[in-house]
């Protein structure tokens, strides 16, 4: 194990310590990249380009860090706002882009669960697919969450149990044969 | 529903789903993304310079300004002796005075400029 992202950051922050900062990079890369491929819908060139951009900026602003949340929570903060700003940008485009791989996308050869899953959070809304995976996959905690999407608690809430009931629905025969497996 | 339910009924959910999606993560091996974006962080050298530029251009002719400034106040408060007054003996002292606070100010000012550029 490593040494702590605090402890590399205090390098970073103190002497622009490069070798520091890349460990980190290393550490995060698979992923942001993993969130930014889900959110940009599988457009892996688009998710990689705003996945260094997001680097890029942290390494910016990492004398602005002062620890109030932790790092990997302001990480994806930084990732959350890259996204954003090039969708707005580029909406038009990129929904085409979207759809051109949702359309081109290859199923997941052998991997059923995964192709239903995909298909199921095709049916959530953006903000119900995000607050979900920021949840479900990456274990963050509803005030983070708020934090990262700059949402009230509140409604991140009411996205992820609506998000998560509708997953659970349309995911149901999955949950029956994960019961089984388990008797 | 208020959020305490909404909460509640969270916790009431079971986990399957969550372990399925985690499972289901692939690793992204890193294949240079890390090196590509080291390479697009600013270079170590520029950051350096920019912090050790010495006063110059811009800067040099504002402390002039503010010297001349400060010269023709005093004039104006303090008449020039005449010139015969600071080859006397009356005048000896305030020059060496005001040479031994010049000197000084110079030091002083090569002193910062020396820090600043290391």
């Amino acid at each position: 194990m490593g040494p702590s992202d605090e402890e590399l950051i205090s390098r970073v922050q103190k002497h622009d310590n490069r070798h520091a900062f890349a460990v980190l990079v290393r550490r995060y890369q698979s992923e942001i990249r993993n969130t930014l491929r889900r959110f940009t819908k599988g457009d892996e060139a688009l998710a990689d380009d705003l996945s260094q951009e997001t680097f890029v900026k942290v390494h910016r602003y990492i004398g602005e860090f002062r620890g109030d949340s932790s790092f990997r929570t302001w990480l994806y903060q930084v990732a959350y706002r890259c996204f954003l700003d090039d969708n707005r940008k580029h909406r038009p485009d990129t929904e085409e882009v979207a759809e051109h791989h949702l359309v081109t996308e290859q199923p997941h050869e052998g991997d059923a669960f995964m192709r239903d899953f995909d298909r199921a959070m095709a049916m959530l809304s953006e903000e119900q697919r995000q607050a979900v995976h920021f949840s479900l996959q990456r274990g963050f905690a509803h005030p983070e969450i708020a934090d990262i999407m700059n949402l009230p608690i509140g409604t991140v809430k009411t996205h992820i149990l609506r998000g998560r009931n509708k997953l659970q629905e349309l995911l149901s025969e999955w949950q029956e044969d994960s019961s089984d497996e388990s008797k | 529903m208020n959020q305490n339910d909404l909460h509640d009924e969270m916790n009431g959910t079971d986990d399957w789903l969550v372990k399925a999606m985690q499972r289901q993560e692939r690793y992204i091996a890193d294949d240079g993304f890390t090196d590509s974006v080291m390479a697009s962080l600013p270079a170590l050298e520029s950051r350096t310079i920019t912090h050790a530029e010495p006063v110059s251009g811009k800067h040099e002719w504002i402390v002039l300004a503010a010297a001349g400034a400060a010269a023709a106040t005093v004039a104006a408060f303090f008449p020039l002796m005449p010139f015969v007054d600071l080859i006397t003996a009356s005048a000896r002292i305030p020059m060496i005075a005001c040479g031994a606070a010049v000197a000084a100010g110079a030091l002083f000012y090569a002193t910062h400029m020396m820090r600043k550029a290391l």
